[in-house]
C-alpha cells in the first residue's frame, strides 16, 4: 500500500524547520515506524528518529502524529492510508527538539530522578532469603509498573506547558509505583516531597496523559492516588490539597460547593479579603448563590451517605480512586473471544471497583440515612 | 542471515550465506553516508554498525559450519542431529585477522551442570 505522510524536519544547527512530504510503498501490516524506516532507507537518509525494540517495550519511538503523542511502533498505518489522510508527524512536545523527531530526554530523566525512583526497603542487608511479595500486593501498583518511560504523557501534559518545572505524569506515576509498594519504607517522606510546589497538586486534571499513554499506565489516576494517600497522612498544606478538602467538606455538609467559603478556606482570610470586590461582582451577576442563608441541596442525605460509605468501606487513600476504564479497553485485543471484552486485562480484583450500590448488599445496610 | 543461518542450519545454506556475506562486504566498501550532519546522525551510526554486523556474520557462519553437531540453538537436523561432546564440548573462539576471522576453540570449564538432552 502507498503511505503518504508529512514530517516536520528540524535542523538544530541551522535552527530551520520544514514540513516535508514523503510517500512509501509499505506492506499492509506496516506501522508508522516501519514507514519511517522505509523513508530513511529509500528516500532520505538524513531523517532522524529514535527506535530500538519495534514492539512497544523499549519506549524509544515516542513522537506525535497529527498532534497527538503515539509510539510509532504501535501505530498501524493501514486505515490511515486507506482513508487518504496524510498524517503530520512531529517530535514530542514539552521537550527540546534535537533533530527532526528526536527530543532531548534530559528534562524527563531529571524529573524521574527527582522522585527517588528506587525502592527504599529500610534495610541495607537483604539477608539470605528472598523477600516474597504477594500478587495482591503487587496488583496495587500494576498499572504504574507498566510504564516504559517513552515520554508520551509528558509530551501531552498541559500543566507542564505552563510550568516546565512541574514533575509531570511520568515521574509522579513512578512515584506512585513506590508509594504503593508494600516493601517501601519511605512512603511518608515521598508523599511529603511529591506534595511540594511543582508536585501532585499542580496537575490540572486534563487527563491528556491518561488518554494518550500507549501502555495504560493511567498517570492521572496515579496522581489522584498520591493526592489521596497524602491526605490520609495529613499532608495537606498545599493550596490544591486544601481546595480538594474543602470540596469534600462542602459536599458533605450542604450537598453543594459553597464558593464564598471556598476561597478563604483554600487561600486564607487575608488573601480572600482582596477578592471581595470580585466576589460581589459575581454575586451581582448571579454567578454565585448568596452565602446567607446557606444553600442546602434537597438530597444532601445522599451526599452524606456517599461520604459515609467510602469511610465504611475503608476506601480512603488510593483505594478510593475510581479509575477510568478507557485506557484498559484499548489494551484488549481478543474481542471475538467469549467474554473477552468484559474480562479485565490484569485479572479479577486487580483494581478498586467503582461504587455500584445495586450490586452490593453489604453497602446497602452500611449507609444509614441514604434512603431518608 | 535470517533465512540461511537461523536455529536450523543446513550445510548448503551456510555455504551460500558465506557467499552472500562476501558480496555484501564488497558492497560495503562503497557505503554512502547521506547525512553529513554532526547532530544525532543515525545514518552514520547505522553505517558503522552495519560494518561490524558483517564482520560478526562472517565469524558466526564460519563457526557454525565447523561445529558439526547440534547443540542448543545451533541445530543441524540434516547432517549432524546429535550433540557431540567428544569433539565439540568446547567454546568457539574467533580472532579477527587481516584475512578475516580465524577460528579456534577453548576448553569448557564444567562446574555444577552437565550437558543434557532436552526431553520436553
Amino acid at each position: 500500500m502507498k503511505v503518504a505522510m508529512k514530517i516536520w524536519r528540524y535542523d538544530a544547527v541551522a535552527g530551520e524547520r520544514a514540513l516535508r512530504e514523503y510517500e512509501v510503498d509499505a506492506p499492509e501490516e506496516a506501522t508508522l515506524l516501519d514507514c519511517l524506516d522505509l523513508v530513511k532507507d529509500q528516500l532520505d537518509g538524513t531523517l532522524a528518529y529514535r527506535k530500538s525494540c519495534r514492539m512497544m517495550i523499549c519506549g524509544s519511538c515516542g513522537m506525535r502524529m497529527d498532534g497527538a503523542a503515539v509510539l510509532a511502533c504501535k501505530t498501524r498505518m493501514y486505515e490511515i492510508a486507506q482513508s487518504g489522510h496524510v498524517p503530520v508527524i512531529s517530535a514530542m512536545g514539552n521537550l527540546p527538539i534535537v533533530k527532526d523527531l528526536v527530543v532531548d530526554m534530559e528534562p524527563f530523566w531529571r524529573k524521574i530522578r527527582a522522585v527517588t525512583p528506587w525502592l527504599e526497603p529500610g534495610y541495607s542487608d537483604p539477608g539470605e532469603r528472598e523477600n516474597v511479595v504477594s500478587q495482591a500486593e503487587m496488583d496495587v501498583i500494576h498499572k504504574e509498573s507498566l510504564c516504559i518511560m517513552c515520554g508520551c504523557c509528558v509530551s501531552e501534559c498541559n500543566s507542564m506547558e505552563a510550568d516546565p518545572d512541574f514533575l509531570g505524569p511520568a515521574a509522579l506515576a513512578k512515584g506512585m509505583r513506590f508509594v504503593g509498594d508494600a516493601r517501601d519504607q519511605a512512603r511518608v517522606e515521598r508523599l511529603q516531597a511529591y506534595s511540594e510546589a511543582h508536585g501532585i497538586w499542580d496537575c490540572t486534571r486534563c487527563y491528556f496523559c491518561q488518554e494518550r499513554c500507549p501502555k495504560g499506565v493511567d498517570p492521572r489516576d496515579a496522581i489522584a492516588k498520591l493526592g489521596a494517600e497524602a491526605m490520609r497522612e495529613g499532608i495537606d498544606s498545599d493550596l490544591g490539597a486544601r481546595h480538594a478538602k474543602w470540596f469534600v467538606t462542602s459536599a458533605k455538609t450542604t450537598g453543594w460547593l459553597r464558593e464564598t467559603e471556598l476561597v478563604p478556606k483554600t487561600q486564607g482570610v487575608v488573601k480572600s479579603l482582596k477578592e471581595i470586590g470580585f466576589a460581589m461582582s459575581l454575586l451581582r451577576h448571579g454567578k454565585v448563590p448568596p452565602p446567607i442563608p446557606p444553600h442546602v441541596a434537597k438530597h444532601v442525605d445522599e451526599a452524606r451517605a456517599l461520604y459515609d460509605l467510602v469511610k465504611h468501606d475503608g476506601r480512603e487513600g488510593a483505594d478510593g480512586i475510581v479509575q477510568i476504564e478507557k485506557p484498559l479497553s484499548r489494551l484488549e485485543h481478543g474481542e471475538g473471544e467469549d467474554g473477552a471484552a468484559e474480562r479485565g486485562p490484569y485479572g479479577p480484583g486487580s483494581f478498586a471497583k467503582p461504587y455500584l450500590p445495586e450490586l452490593s448488599d453489604e453497602s446497602e445496610s452500611s449507609s444509614e440515612g441514604r434512603h431518608a | 542471515m535470517l533465512e540461511n543461518f537461523g536455529v536450523f542450519r543446513y550445510p548448503d545454506r551456510m555455504e551460500h550465506q558465506l557467499e552472500v556475506i562476501a558480496g555484501l562486504r564488497e558492497r560495503y566498501e562503497n557505503v554512502v553516508v547521506e547525512d553529513k550532519g554532526a547532530v544525532f546522525n543515525t545514518d552514520l551510526t547505522q553505517a558503522i554498525e552495519l560494518g561490524y554486523m558483517l564482520d560478526l556474520a562472517w565469524c558466526m557462519v564460519q563457526a557454525g559450519l565447523a561445529r558439526e553437531e547440534s547443540r542448543g540453538a545451533h541445530s543441524r537436523p540434516s547432517d549432524f542431529p546429535e550433540r557431540d561432546d567428544e569433539r565439540f564440548l568446547r567454546h568457539s573462539i574467533t580472532r579477527w585477522t587481516d584475512d578475516g576471522p580465524e577460528l579456534s576453540s577453548e576448553e569448557v570449564r564444567m562446574t555444577r551442570w552437565q550437558p543434557e538432552v532436552r526431553t520436553y
